[in-house]
């Protein structure tokens, strides 16, 4: 057989450099290499570093949760990497779809590096009308995105030693929240669970423009009806300032607002602090 | 801890000697490290996890990368060239980079091996690596089957 006598030496490749190059790819696309031969059959159950995203055909079946589950139940990684979960999908089937999703089979609290890119697109067609919206349409609406709520608090629990968070157009979904509640307070208690740790987050959405964190008090945020692609990164570093130099590169998409003075990163543990205290009256609103 | 001269001698597991510049090296971080690790009273590092062949792509890239006034297109060109080996000869270098702890050479490698089946037919994955599949045809056809949503 010709095969034989070619150089099998990607196969004699370490585990641990194949696993290198594996995690690099999306999931599904180092899952494939199952097929490969014997070797690889079990190979991506050692990944510790995630790319989720669902193919086309995927985004209306259950098909991508059941790839996601199964791959994550399968992970014997203790630890993971990096985790990137990437949805695009009207967000009714999302709700059904993500309301069991098993993430908690694997304990993903350690996550350092997770992009979470909900990118979901709600079923009111709010940037036209979005301040007609009656008690009935409150309602459904809520409705609507209870599942999807859960799914992310669930989330952000586990998540809470990361050091980097971006998600994606999450605010699409708390943007009718936040108008129910007249724009009263800003759920941003869910963000921020373990202060210390985090050392980004970075909000990914088409319809918020967050225009400040004020230490004590509330995120302002005002529509920005139109505008795609705002990107809103913050440097929260309590240990070590040399860090933000890192997010140089995101500079472009900072706006003036989003700069801070040094006196106000002092006061950000302060600030982490009394969200933590605050926390139920959160749940309140949101629970 | 050995002084630096002018030049330092790498010494590879088949005897073959390097001799970089110290303008080169102390650029080189790895090579300090090294350097203050080995006691001895020559100039001389003994490499003895890597061959002369390997090292000699090692030592070109080392130069090329810390050539003064090279502009990022050389660079790019310079790695697209250097890159155009063998997966084994890949690998190999990739063992030294990682022996002689060069983060970027490392990355860079990965990268290669990552474009080389990014995207790529299994089959035409198995071919460009050699890979001899071991299924019968039957088990292959049972993998695939238990993992259809992957291959559709």
């Amino acid at each position: 057989m010709a095969g034989e006598t070619l150089d099998d030496r990607m196969s004699e490749l370490p585990e641990s450099l194949v696993l290198q190059i594996l995690s690099l790819l999306p999931t599904d696309e180092a899952f494939t290499t199952c097929i490969l031969s014997k070797r690889w059959q079990y190979l991506w159950t050692s990944l510790n570093s995630f790319i989720f995203s669902p193919k086309r055909y995927w985004e209306r079946s259950k098909g991508f949760r059941s790839f996601v589950d199964y791959v994550l139940s399968h992970s014997t990684a203790s630890k993971f990497d990096k985790f990137e979960l990437h949805c695009s999908s009207p967000h009714l089937e999302l709700s059904h779809d993500f309301d069991d999703f098993k993430c908690s089979l694997v304990d993903v609290s350690s996550i350092v590096n997770a992009k979470i890119t909900f990118d979901i697109t709600c079923i009111k067609d709010f940037e036209d009308d979005y301040l007609d919206f009656d008690e009935e349409d409150e309602d459904s609406c809520r409705d609507y995105h209870e599942g999807f709520k859960t799914l992310v608090q669930d989330y952000l629990q586990k998540l809470r030693y990361a050091t980097e968070l971006t998600f994606g157009t999450l605010f699409s979904q708390t943007y009718c929240e936040i108008i129910f509640v007249t724009l009263v307070q800003f759920p941003l208690g869910w963000l921020v669970f373990s202060p210390d740790y985090i050392l980004r987050l970075q909000f990914d959405d088409s319809r918020f423009h967050a225009s400040r964190l004020i230490p004590q008090d509330t995120c302002h945020l005002s529509p920005a009806i139109g505008t795609r692609h705002v990107y809103v990164s913050y440097v929260v570093n309590a240990k070590d300032k040399s860090d933000q130099d890192s997010d140089d590169d995101e500079e472009d998409s900072y706006s003036e607002d989003h700069q801070y003075s040094d006196d106000e990163e002092e006061s950000w543990s302060d600030y982490f602090q009394d969200f933590d205290d605050d926390q139920d009256s959160y749940s309140d609103y949101y629970g | 801890m050995m002084s630096l001269g002018k030049l330092i001698t790498l010494k590879t597991n088949d005897n073959e000697e390097f001799k970089l510049d110290k303008t080169v090296a102390v650029k080189l971080e790895i090579i300090k490290n090294i350097v203050q690790d080995v006691d001895c009273t020559s100039n001389v590092i003994p490499l003895p996890n890597i061959d002369g062949k390997t090292m000699t792509k090692v030592v070109k890239y080392w130069k090329k990368h810390s050539e003064e006034g090279v502009t990022e297109v050389q660079l790019k060109n310079f790695d697209q060239d250097f890159l155009k080996m063998s997966h084994s000869e890949l690998h190999d270098v990739h063992l030294a980079a990682k022996y002689l702890d060069d983060n970027q050479l490392k990355e860079v490698i990965i990268q290669e091996f990552l474009d080389r089946i990014k995207g790529k037919p299994i089959e035409e994955i198995r071919e460009v690596f050699g890979i001899v599949n071991d299924y019968t045809p039957e088990e292959e056809e049972e993998v695939r089957r238990e993992n259809a949503w992957a291959f559709e």
